[in-house]
């Protein structure tokens, strides 16, 4: 996304991923399609930038990941969320919530009267 | 003639080469590599562009390993490691801690007095008779045999509730366990036939096998009691 923070981007990335892992299980190139997809390409992540975040949730026993191979003998890392996950999930979702209340009832720059 | 398969395989080594890894990272990045083969493929360029590509989508070896590195910094996976082992079974620590303190002050106390009054701090026949005339030797017995009966009893059932506990973790647990167990009856066998007594013997295997499950019970009391506690503030 043009002009979005990086310190934005890395702080999102963790609630869009459990959420995401939330509907279903999914690997990495999925994730990063299917984000570019939902925000019209205006989040547009790096593998760079994925796969530290995902293992570090992992590490936090937020996801968990398991190996499958296709028919075509291809072999995919797929992430799952965990209970703790679905907790931590519930919990960022009411904090980004919150800012989200808060930025809304401001309104915009725009808006807002000198 | 270009190659697809060996440009991956050399692919894979420069981000070997820039410190990526360990093997299954390089794989999950290989299967990314593919996906995006795959992507450019449908999309109709030919395998050279494709893979031209799908490299680039990917990043620089050298430009991937900061962004590892500046998730998974040396001393952030170090406390990461350390905060897991002791978030492993912080309460059951905790509680077991409280059970040893006692029961190790009273049979160290205890044991002192009589090697005191023996003048006897480490015996063969001491052992070989059943009883502790190590101080030492009682107070970790105490302190450790609880602990690591808990612990093993822990992994085993975190290991049923969470398959991600690993068996690996829980195969090292039964091993730290089963190593105490038997170096505990091997000691008392060893002071039991240096002393060349039947009678002996049986004293010691009888005081070897009841020490067991007195550990257990401490532990599996204690598990209880915790669960129960966990229960009841679940209900609150």
């Amino acid at each position: 996304m043009a002009g979005m923070r990086k310190e934005l981007v890395a702080a999102s990335a963790e609630p869009m991923i459990l959420a995401l892992l939330a509907r279903g299980e999914s690997y990495g190139y999925a994730i990063i399609q299917e984000i570019s997809r939902r925000s019209a390409e205006k989040i547009q992540w790096t593998e760079g930038m994925l796969y530290p975040v995902l293992h570090r949730l992992e590490e936090n026993r937020w996801i968990k990941s398991r190996w499958i191979e296709a028919e075509n003998g291809r072999k995919r890392k797929y992430y799952s969320l965990t209970k703790a996950g679905q907790k931590e999930l519930a919990e960022q979702h009411d904090n980004w919530l919150a800012v989200h209340d808060v930025l809304s009832g401001l309104g915009k720059a725009d808006n807002v009267q000198p | 003639m270009f190659n697809l398969e060996e440009m991956i395989q050399r692919w894979r080594e420069s981000m070997q080469a820039a410190g990526i890894g360990p093997g299954p990272v390089r794989d999950e990045l290989e299967s990314h590599l593919r996906d995006g083969l795959d992507a450019g493929l449908r999309s109709g360029l030919n395998p050279a562009s494709a893979f031209a590509k799908a490299t680039l989508d990917l990043g620089q070896p050298q430009d991937l390993h900061r962004e590892y590195h500046a998730a998974h910094p040396f001393w952030a996976r170090v406390r990461s490691l350390l905060r897991r082992r002791v978030e492993l079974f912080p309460s059951d620590m905790k509680l077991c801690a409280w059970a040893a303190i006692p029961t190790s002050c009273y049979g160290i106390y205890f044991s002192c007095l009589n090697a005191y009054a023996n003048r006897i701090f480490f015996s063969r026949e001491t052992l070989a008779a059943g009883h502790y005339g190590s101080a030492i030797q009682l107070g970790l017995e105490y302190t450790l045999g609880p602990l690591i009966c808990l612990l093993t009893i822990r992994a085993a059932i975190r290991y049923l509730h969470r398959p991600d506990f690993g068996p690996a973790r829980t195969l090292a647990m039964f091993w730290v366990a089963s190593a105490w167990y038997i170096g505990t009856f091997l000691l008392m066998l060893w002071a039991a036939f240096g002393e060349g007594s039947l009678d002996s013997n049986g004293r010691a295997l009888l005081s070897s096998l009841s020490m067991r499950p007195r550990c257990l019970t401490i532990a599996v009391a204690l598990i209880a009691y915790h669960d129960w506690r966990k229960r009841l503030q679940r209900q609150s």
